[in-house]
């Protein structure tokens, strides 16, 4: 490294300065980013437990009308879990959702008791049957009722505690004795 | 790398042919373009398939793609599989041999072609074929051809809707019977019995016969069969002797390897297949290899499909087993199908959507939602219609040079369109399966619209004459002395039943037929190409013989 290189370098990274961050090339630009850029961890990184214990709790509400079995508590964890892991879109929706939760209960939304929950999701309209025809509203409100709520209505439903609701304790993927399917179901 | 015979393609056809020339003797190279699937991951993958994930889907990028023509799409993605055990990986798992006349159809109604081949030739091979994959059925279908033998597993019983169904069926005199398959109804080849998982296109059991379980562990076994994975085939090259000299393939990275055999089997599939023979071309095959009738990628043809619903009162339990276990085909061998095609009647054991299908459709939420999901859950019946398609020149696989795939290669151009005679078919079926529908009970009879099974059919086609057809009654080419080219791309017409048992009694007849030319009695060498087509001449001369026993007013 040369004294002419070193100037050069100081003032095409002056210049740089000046200029915006963007404009400065690559190996200045490296370790020199502001930390803690949000809209970056939030598109990237993976969602907390807090977020998902939000939407498990929001599907109690919406797709349930009641409190989860652990079973179905898994199962709604996992599939939400499983399709953020998958879809940067659906993580962000995930976590929009998440978020508006908790401002909306000024706390934990996941610790309020399920009436006051629901008491939340109606006065702010979040589920679908609230939409009325036409209707326009917040991107993110709208992103939840049309994206999330019925995403977490069939992760219910595909349940064991959905399933159940019919009135079967196998189904599609839980194997069961062959001859079941030869007679009605008892009772 | 070099062997005897280099098969291209571990599903239905290939992994069967493994396994008969293995047992006799003869060193084998299978090159399998997709995985091994590792049966231990069965469950995670009936995971990725409840959330409605493919979870056989290729990993590499573009490897699957293709491009439509034609009046109706027809979508290849979900259609088939690679990886040993290929689209028997996936399948239903119906195991039905042909009718006797659908081998027949321009003796019997003057249209379309006739098979080189006639039910009795095939007979034998659907028997084994039946043993080896372990067809469970019952000999109540009073319209099927002769057997020589019984189904190797009872039949599954029938369900609860069956019921329902059979009582219609009688109520107007149609007749209702099992569907054989190839499914376990009893432990058989070391396999359980079928547990009612219901995921029946990924079977966490094993029960369903797929060749991955059936016939490639047990090839591997006689020392003789090698299967190399994640192999794509790019091109077939002829040597001096104008037979093909080599298999060029590579893996991911692209870097090209050689595989080097005295006779050469293509078994991936009707659409690839095709695709390979038209990306073999050369100065001795300007329009693709082994086409000189300009036939290949020609005559592609897939059942057209649709579905019959009704609501019933009560529910009918769905949901509870993946398969059906009725049918029938009073109108699949039809007396008259000069002007309308074959049909089959499915009864359905599941329709009318889950929990979660119901749930999602809905508007509602919370308890409301729970009373509606309660009340509409098994509350539809339904019966699939399966038409025979006929051979139409204008559907083909041809190539799309506007696309390629991961290694440089042209992409199938799917040009599908079903004609007036295969829409009478499924016009006759609607009405038929309306009839049903009523008397069993039935309101708010419905019609979903049109869809081509995941059946891939013609494109090589079987014949005598080398001007109009691909390969022979043995499935070699005509034109190319050790090309071999199997799988239902080599069937004349689609009949309306499902292909894959035929698929693979030809295949072990194909296999019969090289072992024999390359371990003849006699001790002697491989016939060349000259007494290789004095072979064929003797077996067109010995088809005509048959065909003037069979139809002598003709």
């Amino acid at each position: 490294v040369t004294r002419r290189s070193l100037v050069r370098r100081f003032l095409l990274c002056a210049a740089s300065t000046a200029a915006g961050l963007a404009h400065r090339p690559g190996w200045l630009r490296a370790g020199t980013e502001p930390r803690g850029d949000t809209s970056l961890d939030s598109a990237t990184l993976p969602l907390s437990a807090t977020e998902v214990e939000a939407l498990v709790s929001f599907a109690e509400v919406v797709a349930a009308g009641d409190r989860l079995s652990a079973e179905a508590r898994r199962h709604v964890a996992s599939h939400v879990a499983e399709s953020a892991s998958e879809d940067g879109a659906q993580r962000m929706r995930y976590r929009e959702t998440a978020g508006l939760l908790d401002r909306l209960a000024g706390s934990r939304f996941a610790a309020l008791a399920i009436d006051d929950r629901r008491s939340i999701v109606a006065r702010h309209r979040l589920d679908r049957s609230a939409m009325a025809a036409g209707e326009r509203s917040d991107q993110v409100v709208e992103g939840i009722r049309g994206n999330v709520v019925p995403d977490l209505i069939r992760a219910y439903w595909n349940s064991p505690d959905g399933w159940a609701v019919v009135g079967y304790s196998a189904f599609p993927g839980r194997c069961s004795d062959l001859a079941r399917y030869t007679a009605a179901e008892p009772g | 790398m070099t062997a005897d015979v280099c098969i291209i393609g571990a599903g239905a056809a290939g992994a069967v042919m493994s396994l008969e020339l293995g047992r006799a003797g003869i060193k084998t190279i299978v090159l399998e373009s997709g995985p091994r699937h590792d049966f231990a991951r069965r469950g995670e993958y009936v995971r990725q398939y409840l959330q409605h994930r493919n979870p056989w889907r290729s990993r590499l990028e573009r490897q699957d793609a293709f491009t439509i023509g034609g009046r109706v799409a027809y979508d290849l993605a979900g259609r088939r599989t690679r990886g040993v055990g290929g689209s028997t990986l996936h399948w239903e798992g119906y195991a039905l041999r042909f009718h006797a006349s659908d081998f027949a159809l321009r003796s019997a109604h003057g249209i379309a072609d006739d098979w080189p081949i006639t039910y009795d030739d095939i007979e034998p091979y659907y028997a084994r074929a039946e043993a080896a994959l372990g067809v469970a059925g019952s000999p109540d279908d009073p319209f099927a051809s002769r057997r020589s033998g019984p189904f190797p597993l009872p039949a599954f019983p029938f369900s609860y809707t069956d019921g329902m169904f059979a009582r219609a069926c009688s109520t107007v005199g149609i007749a209702f019977h099992h569907l054989p398959q190839a499914r376990n109804s009893v432990p058989y080849g070391g396999r359980p019995q079928c547990s009612a998982c219901s995921t029946c296109h990924v079977c966490p059991t094993g029960a369903k016969a797929s060749t991955d379980l059936t016939h490639v562990p047990a090839a591997e076994t006689t020392g003789n069969v090698r299967v190399v994975t994640e192999a794509t085939v790019l091109r077939l090259q002829l040597a001096r002797s104008g037979e093909v000299g080599e298999a060029v393939y590579a893996r991911a990275d692209r870097l090209e390897q050689r595989v080097t055999a005295r006779i050469f089997v293509l078994a991936a599939g009707a659409v690839e297949n095709a695709r390979l023979l038209l990306l073999s071309s050369s100065r001795a095959f300007p329009d693709g290899l082994a086409n000189g009738s300009g036939a290949v990628g020609k005559y592609f043809m897939s059942q057209p499909s649709v579905d019959a619903l009704g609501r019933v009162e009560h529910n009918v339990y769905p949901y509870r087993v993946g398969f059906s276990t009725a049918m029938s085909r009073q109108f699949a061998a039809r007396a008259n199908r000069q002007r309308q095609g074959a049909f089959l009647l499915e009864f359905l054991n599941s329709a009318g959507g889950t929990p979660g299908e119901l749930a999602g459709r809905s508007r509602l939420t919370g308890e409301a939602l729970r009373r509606h999901v309660r009340s509409e859950f098994g509350r539809r019946i339904a019966i699939r219609i399966y038409s025979e398609q006929l051979p139409d020149r204008a559907n083909s696989i041809t190539l799309d040079p506007r696309f390629t795939d991961h290694f440089a290669n042209p992409v199938p151009r799917v040009t599908y369109s079903p004609g007036r005679y295969d829409d009478a078919a499924l016009d006759q079926g609607k009405r038929v399966a309306r009839t049903i529908l009523e008397a069993a009970g039935a309101t708010d009879i419905g019609f979903t619209v049109m869809s081509p099974s995941g059946h891939q059919i013609g494109t090589h086609r079987m014949g005598s004459d080398p001007a109009t057809s691909v390969v022979d009654r043995n499935l070699r080419a005509h034109d190319v002395a050790n090309l071999y080219l199997v799988g239902s791309g080599a069937f004349v017409t689609s009949s309306a039943s499902p292909p894959t048992l035929t698929i693979v009694a030809l295949a072990i007849r194909a296999a019969e037929h090289i072992a024999a030319r390359l371990r003849p009695a006699s001790g002697g060498g491989e016939p060349g190409l000259h007494a290789g087509r004095l072979v064929q001449r003797a077996e067109r001369l010995e088809d005509r013989q048959r065909l003037l026993e069979q139809f002598p007013g003709r």
